[in-house]
């Protein structure tokens, strides 16, 4: 056994109070698969408590572990840092988490991943002891090492970070030799950098360091265990894993000879050891390991033993004979080596898998800048924006960009934004352009919308998201994202992969949504104050919390992930409470059915028509009827049904005829107008015939078009009388001359 | 997972084996704690097991390794026997099987707790059903023909040594049969306990690995050499290999050879072959006992010099231990070794304060 450090003491005498209540607990009997040993106390107070501790082992161990194993813990006076805990014993196996130590043995056990401070709260005697049994087990099992961790890093510490590009090294690379970098030193406003990063090498950038990479041959697992001190101690604990670096140096350094420059660098060694994982997986892991050597290129030939340089500090004087290598003069630090983060990563920390698809963005706003940035962030899809906005001051209360951008496009301020997230790019292509009117790059935006798997529509803009649903011939499919007036809720209507459902039913499905939704009532109701930014009309910009859009802008960026993979069709809305909870409501896509008459295509869901029928049954045999809610495309010449009112209470529903009364009929049609943000209008009416009648329009029928054609050319518009049969539904317009007429399919 | 239990009960064998599956078997029933004095340390048996049967009132098996009275003291009070009514009131403990060397039904000299054991092994093999005999196949034929039965009605109830009792696939452990073996009771009027005693050989099977476990109940060298020249006669090899012992005889110097030797016991030559060539480098060696002496006052066992023995052979990784100094002297528990795809472990958690209050109701508070 090991023998501590110190004078041996009893228990009683040790003056931390750690140190005494550990030994207490080891003698109290408390813990039967404890026995206090012994107790030591050093000059400078540090004191040790030694202990036997049995453990619970299976018979089959990966490290060789003995079920009773001696420990000693040493304590400092100030309590600033883990207590260390040592094996005491000679032949402690080279196991996963031991601490960086100057001297190899006695091996000292890595109990906590956290910091001291944290541990210090909670610490125990007997969770102190716990923790120690626990880890002794579990390494004896292999079980405390995480499958994800990299094998035994051959040295641990709080070393300064190297960061490297992911491409530092690529298998098979190793037959062309080291290879090198330049190196930044980064941070240090005190002059005293915070870390090293590896730079590609280029041509005409200066750098501070070289760094080369190198491959050593395979090694026994976790044969290196502690820091070299110098150069010559480097190179010994790298030639005891079989790999002669002292000749790989000696073979690279006449190159650098010749070079006034990269001669005064200073050398940092990255070093592969090549590992397999030890059971059943065949796959090979790179043990990489980082020196900074304390001497510039120059001195580190001539302690080598390579060349002499002159006394004046001018050139390099041929190589001696009978050079002494003095490599040990050449002081050494561990640097920490770590590679750059890139876009796979990026998603394995956000606990995804990157997404490579192509996408493209349709407006990047503040919803769109900010959602586009996190799901950047956890790497998903790669993405094209189109936008014709330039970013003014105002919108730096709200966007991605800061306002110091005010003035640039903002397509280009948001990809040069989001560059620096990742070595690859997640922006990969912008178009700076009106998507209504192209003009001479109506080419390149069909090229874009050409070759995307989807396209996400955060313009906050109804003719842009019609112009993507009905005059976009692409096959990708189409999401908005949009906010309601205040801000405060989100809106998503995503059409299904195979475009069954399109943006513009999906719209009107969501407007009849509102109309009969009571909780949904004051969604689109509520209107955001106006701030004026600038001096014309439209230079108004509505009031909205930069947290409602970043909340909205996460929740986006939650769903649309899974909403891109996914296959259906979605109408998903959150509302954001005043106290700030968010609830989320989701309707059911319907099919919707499309009818021509008289050269306009009729838009109505299903579930719209389903109701119509429910309404007509519950009266039976009487008729009934109400008013019909739409919204007019007369560019498109479409009319989308959003929805129908029931009779109003004064009407006369007999077995022969329908009155339409008039009690709260012109109030209930405006609460539904303004429920749908005065995007639904008044469009016509609808009357049920009874059983055995077909839905064709009567005598009678005929002349209550004729009146609600009068009425209606009022505001312009054409009147719509919908009658609903037994078996089908019938469209006409004006005094019903002409129409169409719909058989339900069940 | 499988659990192994050997229980602080002095020199004395209660071996429990709680199977994966739902069985439970005990091999040996000790019930040796003086409930007149305070300091005796050894468990109270009945209520031990009372309380881990939980409401069960069987054991798939019961076995029992010989008649001595530190493998079946108290007996009579705890199971439920078919052959007397006195034995079958309110509470006792159900043995499915009943597992027996011949020597037990054979002894003539048994008393006590022995002589029931050994009358309601008659019983059932009269029965001929609820028990297995271990035992050279001609031996009972006597006996038998002596009832009006014959050898052949109850042959599927005795098993020869060499034979193996269950399937480890299926049943998660197999028995293999070391001792009583012919050459022994053949020529032997005398029954001598110990050397007729049932020594098995279990191999447990968890995730397509097994743990090997020796169950020596009381064998001596003499007849624990002789079985291991027989097994390595035909071939057994992996009969003889072991994870966990429990070792002969409380860690008699008399289970491993003639001598007891000054500072360590030498093993005869088989014996040395077992524990030398064949033993786990992990494996677990268990006394059944009293913890072992520092000196040679007491002749009875457990014997310094096996101990130093056995000792040497766990150095690198293994580990002996005494039921009565396990987890300590002071308190001595319940051993229970989990066996599970890494064959056996000790268990050794520490009570927890949540665990430790919540197995006592809280005193009254005023």
């Amino acid at each position: 056994m090991i023998e501590p450090a110190g004078s041996l003491v009893i228990a009683e005498d040790l003056r931390l109070a750690k140190a005494r209540a550990l030994a207490l607990y080891l003698a109290s009997g408390k813990n039967p698969y404890v026995d206090f040993v012994s107790a030591y106390w050093e000059e400078g107070g540090r004191e040790t408590v030694v202990f036997e501790a049995r453990l619970e082992l299976s018979q089959v161990r990966k490290y060789p572990i003995l079920p009773s194993e001696r420990i000693a813990v040493s304590f400092q006076p100030d309590d600033d840092s883990a207590p260390e805990v040592v094996s005491l014993r000679e032949d402690f196996p080279s196991v996963p988490h031991l601490n960086e130590r100057i001297e190899e043995f006695p091996r000292s056990l890595c109990l906590y991943d956290a910091g001291y401070d944290a541990v210090r709260m909670k610490w125990t005697a007997a969770g102190f002891v716990a923790r120690i049994r626990e880890w002794l087990s579990l390494t004896a099992e292999g079980d405390l090492h995480q499958a994800d961790q990299p094998l035994e890093p051959l040295i641990l510490g709080t070393a300064m970070p190297l960061i490297m590009p992911a491409s530092f090294f690529q298998p098979g690379a190793e037959q062309h030799g080291p290879r090198s970098f330049g190196v930044v030193a980064l941070g240090g406003d005190d002059n005293v950098p915070t870390a090293y990063a590896l730079r590609e090498p280029q041509a005409g950038q200066q750098s501070t360091h070289l760094a080369t990479v190198m491959l050593a041959g395979v090694r026994e697992q976790g044969s290196i265990r502690r820091t070299p001190a110098n150069l010559r101690d480097l190179i010994n604990l790298c030639e005891e894993n079989d790999f002669r670096l002292s000749d790989v140096l000696r073979q690279q350094m006449p190159a650098w000879k010749d070079d006034i420059l990269a001669r005064k660098l200073h050398l940092i060694l990255v070093i592969l050891f090549p590992k397999v994982r030890a059971t059943g997986s065949e796959a090979k892991e790179w043990d990489t390991l980082a020196f900074f050597l304390h001497a510039s290129i120059e001195e580190i030939g001539e302690r080598l033993g390579l060349w002499q340089r002159a006394p004046s500090g001018g050139g390099l004087g041929a190589l001696l004979i009978g050079a002494v290598e003095t490599t040990e003069a050449i002081p050494v630090s561990v640097l920490n080596p770590m590679v750059e983060l890139t876009r796979e990563r990026a998603a394995l920390f956000n606990g995804v898998e990157a997404v490579d698809q192509p996408y493209v963005m349709v407006g990047v706003g503040a919803l769109g800048s900010r959602l586009l940035e996190l799901l950047a962030r956890k790497a998903f899809g790669t993405w094209t924006l189109i936008d014709n906005d330039i970013l003014l001051p105002h919108n730096g209360a709200r966007h991605l960009l800061p306002a110091e951008a005010a003035g640039y496009p903002k397509v280009l301020g948001v990809r040069t934004q989001l560059k620096p997230l990742y070595a690859d790019a997640t922006v990969t292509d912008v178009l700076r352009v009106d998507i209504l009117r192209p003009k001479d790059r109506r080419e390149a935006l069909a090229e874009r919308l050409e070759s995307a798997a989807g396209i996400v529509d955060c313009s906050a803009d109804v003719p842009v998201a019609r112009h993507l649903a009905r005059d976009v011939n692409v096959a990708g499919r189409r999401v908005s994202v949009f906010l309601n007036p205040t801000g405060e809720d989100l809106v998503i209507l995503a059409e299904d992969r195979q475009r069954r459902h399109q943006l513009d039913e999906l719209e009107m499905q969501y407007y009849g949504w509102l109309v009969r939704e009571k909780d949904l009532a004051s969604h689109l109701g509520e209107m955001a104050a106006r701030v004026r930014y600038g001096r014309s009309c439209r230079d108004l910009s509505a009031v909205i919390s930069n947290d409602a859009i970043s909340r909205n802008a996460a929740i986006a960026s939650k769903v649309l992930p899974v909403i891109l993979q996914a296959e259906d069709a979605f109408i998903l809305l959150w509302r954001g409470n005043v106290d700030a909870s968010v609830e989320r409501y989701e309707e059911p896509v319907r099919r919707s059915v499309e009818v021509e008459v008289r050269g306009v295509s009729i838009v109505v869901s299903e579930g719209l028509l389903d109701r119509l029928r429910e309404l007509r049954a519950g009266k039976l045999p009487n008729e009934t009827g109400g008013a019909i809610l739409g919204e007019w495309d007369h560019s498109r010449g479409r009319l989308y049904i959003i929805g129908a009112l029931s009779a109003p209470a004064d009407s006369k529903e007999e077995p022969s005829g329908f009155v339409r009364g008039m009690e709260a009929f012109a109030d209930e049609i405006h609460e539904a107008i303004q429920r749908t943000g005065r995007t639904a209008t008044y469009v016509g009416e609808w009357h049920s015939h009874p059983d055995g009648y077909p839905a064709s329009p009567s005598a009678l029928d005929r002349k209550l078009g004729i009146w609600l054609q009068e009425r209606l050319q009022l505001d312009g518009l054409d009147s719509l009388m919908l009658i609903v049969g037994e078996a089908s539904l019938h469209f006409a317009f004006g005094d019903g001359s002409q129409g169409a007429t719909w058989k339900f399919q069940n | 997972m499988h659990t192994l239990t050997f229980f602080p009960l002095g020199n004395a064998d209660t071996t429990r084996i709680n199977l994966a599956s739902g069985k439970q078997l005990l091999i040996d029933y000790a019930d040796m704690l003086n409930r007149s004095d305070a300091a005796d340390k050894r468990i109270d048996l009945p209520k031990k097991l009372r309380a881990d049967l939980a409401g069960r009132d069987y054991y798939d098996v019961v076995a029992f390794t010989h008649l001595d009275n530190d493998h079946v003291a108290g007996s009579s009070d705890f199971f439920h026997w078919h052959h007397a009514a006195c034995y079958q009131t309110k509470g006792r403990i159900k043995a499915n099987e009943l597992w027996v060397p011949a020597a037990a039904i054979l002894d003539s000299d048994a008393k006590d707790c022995a002589r029931v054991v050994r009358e309601e092994a008659k019983h059932r093999l009269i029965q001929g059903e609820g028990i297995r005999v271990f035992s050279r196949p001609g031996l009972l034929k006597e006996w038998l023909e002596a009832r009006g039965l014959t050898l052949e009605s109850r042959q599927h109830l005795i098993h020869d040594a060499g034979s193996v009792l269950w399937n480890k696939h299926s049943d998660g452990v197999e028995f293999f049969v070391h001792s009583p073996f012919a050459t022994r009771l053949d020529d032997c009027n005398v029954i001598d306990r110990n050397a007729d005693s049932l020594v098995l050989h279990a191999t447990f099977s968890v995730d397509a690995v097994d743990t090997k476990v020796f169950l020596g109940a009381d064998i001596m060298h003499e007849g624990l050499e002789e079985s291991i020249r027989v097994t390595r006669y035909y071939g057994r090899e992996e009969r003889l290999e072991n994870d966990i012992v429990k070792l002969p005889h409380h860690c008699s110097y008399k289970s491993l050879g003639p001598d007891k030797g000054k500072d360590q016991t030498v093993p005869s030559e088989n014996i040395a072959y077992m524990y030398e060539q064949k033993l786990s480098k992990t494996a677990t060696l268990v006394s059944t006992s009293w913890p072992v002496p520092d000196d040679d006052e007491d002749d009875q066992p457990p014997h310094r010099q096996a101990k130093s023995y056995y000792k040497e052979q766990i150095r690198m990784g293994g580990e002996f231990i005494v039921t009565m100094e396990n987890p300590s002297r002071r308190n001595p528990e319940p051993l229970v070794i989990e066996i599970t795809g890494k064959r056996g472990r000790v268990r050794r958690a520490v009570l927890s304060s949540v665990a430790a209050v919540a197995s006592t109701p809280a005193p009254r508070a005023g």
